[in-house]
């Protein structure tokens, strides 16, 4: 008696069955094929488009930055005494892109108290793939409050009055400001001190003697001086451009922990800033400068002049304070380009 | 019986080969325009670093002291007032960037096209560390330009769309 096998034998496959698999295979293959077409499209438009990306955000940095300025605008509204009627809204802010596309803000200026203001920005170019969102929000508490305080002067001066106007503060005898931001000119009388800790000053400060040089110049315990703690942000403004301080008869002090960023020409008898930060515009100063080691000086330089060059009176207002640059002999300039350099 | 081999290519090997074709498209056609903004990017940052060399040097040792951009001979130099090259203070070898030899700090394929600061190829800083005039330079990374303004208020090169 034979026994029966344990395992049943296999069949061969039919012809039919082995057309099935050669479906099945196709058809996976397709599907995987189609998989990594798309990977790989998807993957070279997201990288062309990351670059356009890039352009575009270039392009629209000018965006926010005038938008930014409309905030200023809107801080200048706020110290005239205007409550929320300052908010203000548009599409004005333009600016072309590296590629030639033209990015449009729509600015929108939220109020959620009388003392602040937020702003947003959305920038949008004509090409519906360049979309980009750039926010800004700024709490401003602004000095002074409202439009009750003076907001001109006239200087008397040989070479016809200046008229100081606009956001004005003037400044005489001790005055301090801690944790505002100011805007506009500071006007420093003989005598004053202006004790500064942890603002942000957008605009100039200057002295009388800074607006007209026949003013006679502050000495001695009546020289004007700024005393800055904790932190400050000097940053020119529209009154007198690139000029953070047109003060060439001032003290300006800071303490060893200070943090300072003058933005704009900084023109004082005398300068002492400790602790860190940055200075970026010329210094002028005719006493003395001591400015710490540490701190970054972008784009500065120095003079040896007690005064600016010219302060430029307009009609109404101090136009721009300019300082003169010594030239270098053409003959020095043609060698310095012109001399051999080995390879 | 022995199986039928055909001896074309079946759609299997064509759509590997399509595949990979794209891939390597993918690759290198993006990356090819990127990297010539990055290769620009990398030399502006040592052109305007030899800028605030030249700069610094001014203001501490109260000389004129300027940064050469040499069209002809494809390099750019921080020299004195004699027009002899600084030393780098990090080479410690002369201040000198050359374009035709590709380094970590000078990309491969880069060329100065064009530099005029009132008339000179130089950007010249007094005694005072004052940039006595603005100019501009056009640079390239392979066949993408790059236009450059020096300005004298804050002795900063920045980009300008670059024209026809």
């Amino acid at each position: 008696m034979t026994s029966a096998p344990l395992m049943r034998p296999s069949r061969p496959a039919s012809g039919a069955a082995r057309r099935l698999e050669c479906g099945w295979v196709l058809v996976a293959t397709l599907i995987l094929s189609a998989l990594a077409i798309s990977v790989t499209v998807t993957y070279a438009r997201h990288a062309l488009l990351a670059k356009k990306s890039l352009e575009f955000g270039k392009g629209a940095s000018p965006v926010e930055e005038a938008s930014r300025s409309e905030m200023d605008r809107v801080r200048e509204l706020m110290r005239a005494g205007l409550p929320p009627g300052t908010i203000a809204q548009g599409t004005n802010d333009q600016s072309i892109t590296p590629t030639g596309e033209v990015a449009t803000g729509e600015r929108s200026v939220n109020a959620s108290d009388s003392q602040k203001r937020d702003i947003k920005v959305h920038a949008k170019g004509v090409n519906p793939n360049s979309d980009d969102e750039f926010s800004t929000k700024v709490k401003a508490k602004v000095e002074p409050a409202s439009g009750d305080t003076a907001n001109k002067t006239t200087i008397k001066c040989a070479t016809g009055d200046i008229l100081l106007a606009g956001n004005l503060m003037i400044i005489s005898g001790p005055t301090e400001f801690q944790g505002v931001e100011l805007a506009g000119l500071m006007l420093l009388e003989d005598g004053a001190t202006l004790k500064l800790t942890d603002c942000v000053l957008r605009g100039t400060i200057i002295t009388r003697h800074g607006a007209c040089k026949d003013y006679p110049a502050a000495t001695g315990v009546n020289r004007p001086e700024v005393n800055v703690f904790g932190g400050l942000r000097l940053l020119s403004g529209t009154e007198l451009p690139d000029t953070a301080m047109c003060a060439p008869d001032a003290l300006f002090t800071c303490d060893n922990a200070a943090r300072v960023e003058v933005q704009g020409f900084a023109c004082a008898d005398e300068i002492v800033v400790k602790g860190k930060g940055s200075l970026k515009g010329m210094v002028v100063t005719s006493d003395h400068e001591e400015i710490d080691s540490t701190y970054t000086r972008p784009g500065h330089g120095r003079g040896a002049q007690a005064y600016p060059d010219h302060v430029e009176p307009g009609g109404e207002e101090i136009k721009r304070v300019a300082f003169p640059v010594t030239p270098i002999p053409a003959a020095t300039l043609d060698l310095m380009c012109s001399a051999p350099i080995g390879s | 019986m022995h199986p039928r081999r055909s001896s074309g290519h079946t759609l299997l090997e064509l759509l590997v080969v399509v595949i990979v074709l794209m891939i390597i498209a993918g690759i290198v056609i993006p990356s090819s325009t990127v990297g010539a903004e990055r290769k620009l990017d990398t030399l502006q940052v040592a052109m305007q670093d030899a800028i605030n060399e030249a700069q610094t040097l001014a203001y501490h040792q109260g000389a004129a002291f300027g940064v050469r951009f040499d069209v002809t001979g494809q390099f750019i130099a921080v020299v004195d007032e004699t027009g002899t090259p600084t030393e780098d203070p990090f080479t410690h070898g002369p201040y000198v960037l050359r374009l035709t030899t590709p380094s970590p700090v000078m990309p491969s394929d880069m060329h100065i096209d064009y530099a005029n600061f009132d008339g000179r190829p130089l950007a010249a800083f007094n005694e005072k560390g004052v940039l006595i005039v603005g100019g501009e330079v056009h640079v390239r990374a392979g066949d993408t330009p790059r236009w450059l303004v020096a300005d004298t208020a804050t002795n900063t090169l920045m980009e300008i769309p670059a024209g026809p």
